[in-house]
């Protein structure tokens, strides 16, 4: 056994662990305020790239709507986070060996990196651009990565669902 | 004695467009996905315009014209809702028209699009500033929405439990 798996065994003994699995009620409730955290993640976050792309809200500032966004996004993204790792705490091994969840991890990856690449690179050559002008392309580009990753998320996510029927 | 909802179940998962969803391994995934994603754009929609509602975000913006920029967000997927849902109905009739959380979804929902719709005729004509009533008025129904909007998506979910 590899100290990963070593790990995610304690995991699976822990009294959390045993609880989201065996108690009715745990694992169902937990995934509903994980569904919800992530809908208000992609939601707000797909806002921002349907405007990057020129769809919607194009009279209005990048900014502005960012700074609206933003607060909306970190805090569902938090709880996501938390509520995703109780999941995973329910069952690490299983989870950890599923191909649509480990595909969802390096997505959230990628996703990471083109958000990275926008706030240090492509943000702040926009940032005193008035409301309403034209975005450069690396703004659609960025636009563009953003909706197809997390297009992507959203379907492997359901995957596990499908591919991961240990609760029946 | 067999119902008539019960006939329709049984027509409807006999036809053919509900054996072609059954078949596929891909279809009610890639139905789900595309559910979700147009859930979150309303959730996100009705989440900014709440908070904007209720002072804490978007406040560049005098409220009627927030509500204006959101409404599409919040109303453009409902349609692909429908089509979605009723392709996931189609596929499974009795999982959904037999369970008593898709029929509370459906009320919720009912619920979510006519408090929306009473908000949107009052502040499209609406002055600023507001009147205090219209103040409370309007900020009851932020947190109702946020409510409502959170129980449809909780209720979603719990469709698959509720066999």
């Amino acid at each position: 056994m590899s100290d990963l798996q070593t790990f995610f065994q304690q995991l699976h003994d822990t009294g959390l662990s045993t609880a989201i699995r065996e108690q009715g009620f745990w694992f169902p409730g937990i995934e509903c305020a994980h569904v919800l955290s992530i809908a208000l993640v992609v939601g707000s976050i797909a806002l921002v790239d349907l405007h990057l792309i020129g769809w919607t809200w194009t009279a209005r500032a990048t900014t502005q709507i960012l700074r609206e966004t933003v607060p909306v996004t970190w805090a569902a993204f938090a709880s996501a986070v938390v509520t995703g790792g109780l999941l995973f705490l329910s069952n690490p091994m299983v989870y950890a060996a599923n191909t649509a969840f480990q595909l969802k991890a390096v997505l959230l990856l990628l996703v990471g990196i083109n958000m990275a690449i926008f706030n240090i690179v492509t943000l702040p050559a926009i940032q005193n651009l008035p409301s309403g002008a034209p975005l450069p392309a690396t703004c659609r580009a960025a636009g563009l990565a953003s909706l197809a990753l997390w297009i992507a998320v959203v379907a492997s996510a359901r995957v596990i669902g499908f591919t991961l029927d240990h609760f029946g | 004695m067999r119902t008539p909802i019960a006939h329709f179940c049984t027509w409807l998962s006999n036809t053919a467009l509900a054996h072609a969803l059954q078949t596929s391994s891909w279809i009610i995934p890639a139905l789900q996905t595309v559910h979700i994603l147009s859930v979150a754009l309303v959730v996100a929609g009705v989440t900014l315009l709440s908070l904007r509602v209720l002072g804490a975000a978007g406040k560049t913006q005098v409220q009627a014209e927030a509500a204006r920029r959101l409404r599409p967000i919040i109303l453009a997927p409902i349609p692909v809702l429908l089509l979605t849902g009723l392709l996931q109905i189609t596929a499974e009739p009795e999982r959904s028209l037999f369970n008593e959380v898709f029929w509370l979804k459906m009320g919720l929902l009912t619920a979510g699009l006519a408090l929306f719709g009473v908000y949107w005729r009052h502040i499209r004509k609406a002055t600023d500033p507001a009147p205090n009533a219209a103040v409370m008025a309007r900020s009851l129904f932020a947190l109702t929405s946020l409510g409502l909007w959170g129980a449809i998506v909780f209720a979603g979910r719990l469709i698959a439990y509720a066999q």
